[in-house]
């Protein structure tokens, strides 16, 4: 018994202490300042102020509400899209089709590029003399300018991420469509359901799991979204979120308390979500056994 | 012509399924199309389509930019990192699967748990920290940083790898005499060779790809190449030309690799989250 515990020390713990060290130490450090002040312009003062960066910043439409709104908003619309569009695409793949793996390596271009990249791809596209507004300009509508503009900025910043990230939902869930049970869908056609309530009443419910799943992983990550967005808007017209705004408190206004006590509200946001859809999903899978 | 039920719904999804492979894919065709562009006629539409290509982007960048220096960066740092990660991550996902041990889940929970971090909460610590020892601007820096990011991603997907390898093979193992370690070296990592490298493909991306700790955590010495990429657009940047050229040859090996994997990308996206 206690070689086998020296054993598994042996092998865990040089992961475990390396964890500790680097993931998890800084967020104590960083708990520890969210409670401070610390301007990088004079890194030896550092007072202690409590509660105060938490409470002003929930006090705060600027530096608080408006970028969870934003947030929150992108993060609702890209996902909601990516997961349609994201089921209609792998219904489509579900199909008996030929050429299915060059579809699928056409899917994961998107997912392959460094977002900040997909960032770059697009500023260079929603350009004034950029591809979209030459083909806006050719079908008539005139062009636009697509990042400038508040009205613009975060539907474009939305349907870019629903580029990247859509595939991703198409193969989750397309692997799951392939390994649904087919009795129970020729069962029901036999008995005379129609395309639609097979989708319905079939289909989805035993695909929830899985659309879950997608959810989450997506809802997560959107939640987090930096790179793409800075090399896009720097945050402006409209579209700042709650990662940048930390980035700005941090290393614009160099606040490095304010910015801690903000990144914690983050994460404390974040974790309830993934409790939140864990739990669903949890008893999501229980209810379909 | 009377087309079958069957039929249209085939040609309904042929056509969106073409249509959305083309929507995913032109964009990055566009940029590597229009790097070959010279610089005068980026941007331009009368040379949308008719254009004289030519090298002059690349060269820029390559002997002019010193874009070489960044890849390299860019490099080491992911090959560096990733194999740090390996070496750590291989032996305790073979921990967790073999041996169960009290706290054996809530350990489990909690390394998947760092995975939910938005890398913005542990960025000003890691920024303060190394500023603090003076290892802004070094290898050692991202490094660390990218071991934090990879460890627990890469510990969970061998994991599940792993508890896919039946343990009736390690008992057989035992019983001929072998020590855990030998177990482990001898006969599981040659049977898990593909995930391992999966695994590896995928840490090395995700360091490749990433951009928020680089932007930070680097200098003039140490700059990756997205940093380098998106910087040359930035509105004090020097233009497009180089900027394409640039993203083109940064994005290049990863969709290869990515292309080379396929399924197995797909996969380890998705954190094994699907069997």
């Amino acid at each position: 018994m206690l070689r086998k515990r020296g054993v598994v020390l042996s092998l865990v713990l040089p992961a475990v202490a390396l964890l500790a060290a680097i993931g998890t130490f800084p967020l104590v450090f960083s708990f520890n300042l969210s409670f401070r002040t610390w301007m990088l312009t004079r890194p030896d003062v550092i007072p202690f102020v409590g509660l105060n960066n938490y409470s002003y910043l929930l006090r705060s439409t600027g530096d608080f509400w408006v970028p969870l709104t934003n947030t929150l908003y992108f993060t609702f619309g890209a996902v909601s899209l990516e997961l349609i569009l994201g089921f209609l695409l792998a219904l489509a793949l579900s199909k008996e089709l030929k050429g299915k793996t060059i579809f699928r390596t056409c899917f994961i271009v998107p997912m392959a590029v460094t977002p900040a990249i997909v960032g770059l791809i697009w500023k260079f596209m929603l350009h004034d003399f950029g591809m979209v507004n030459y083909v806006f300009g050719r079908i008539g509508l005139g062009a636009q300018n697509w990042l400038g503009e508040i009205s613009k900025a975060m539907l474009v910043v939305i349907m870019i991420d629903v580029w990247q990230w859509t595939p991703l939902v198409i193969l989750v869930l397309s692997a799951g469509l392939e390994s649904l049970p087919k009795e129970p869908l020729e069962a029901a056609e036999i008995d005379g359901a129609s395309k639609l309530q097979v989708l319905r009443y079939i289909t989805i419910p035993l695909l929830k799991p899985l659309i879950l799943v997608a959810l989450l992983i997506r809802a997560m990550e959107a939640m987090k979204i930096f790179d793409m967005l800075w090399v896009l808007t720097f945050g402006g017209s409209g579209t700042e979120t709650l990662s940048i705004h930390i980035y700005r408190i941090g290393f614009r206004f160099l606040d490095m308390g304010m910015a801690s006590a903000l990144s914690y509200l983050l994460l404390v946001i974040t974790v309830i979500m993934a409790i939140f859809f864990t739990r669903v999903l949890i008893k999501t899978a229980f209810v379909s056994e | 012509m009377i087309f079958s039920r069957k039929k249209v719904e085939l040609m309904v999804a042929y056509t969106v399924l073409i249509v959305a492979s083309l929507v995913f894919v032109f964009p990055v065709l566009s940029i590597v199309l229009d790097s070959f562009k010279p610089s005068r006629d980026i941007g331009s539409w009368e040379s949308m389509w008719l254009f004289q290509p030519t090298f002059e982007n690349y060269r820029s960048i390559f002997f002019d930019r010193q874009f070489l220096n960044f890849l390299k960066n860019s490099l080491i740092v992911s090959l560096s990192s990733t194999f740090l990660v390996l070496l750590v991550a291989v032996p305790a996902a073979y921990g967790f699967s073999r041996f169960k041990f009290k706290g054996r889940r809530d350990l489990l929970f909690w390394i998947l748990s760092q995975k939910m971090l938005p890398p913005i909460a542990i960025i000003i610590p890691f920024f303060i920290i190394m500023r603090t020892v003076r290892l802004l601007d070094t290898y050692l820096a991202l490094i660390v940083a990218y071991v934090a990011l990879n460890l627990p991603f890469a510990v969970w997907i061998l994991y599940g790898f792993f508890l896919a390898i039946p343990v009736e093979i390690d008992q057989a193992a035992e019983v001929d005499g072998a020590s855990p370690l030998q177990i482990l070296a001898k006969i599981i990592l040659p049977l898990s060779v593909g995930g391992i490298i999966t695994v590896a493909t995928l840490c090395i991306i995700f360091s490749w790809n990433e951009f928020l700790f680089a932007l930070i955590l680097t200098g003039l010495e140490t700059r990756t190449a997205p940093v380098v990429t998106t910087a040359l657009v930035a509105p004090w940047g020097m233009g497009w030309g180089d900027g394409l050229a640039c993203a083109s040859v940064t994005i290049a090996p990863v969709i290869l690799f990515a292309a080379i994997l396929g399924k197995r990308f797909q996969k380890g996206l998705t954190f094994g989250a699907i069997k």
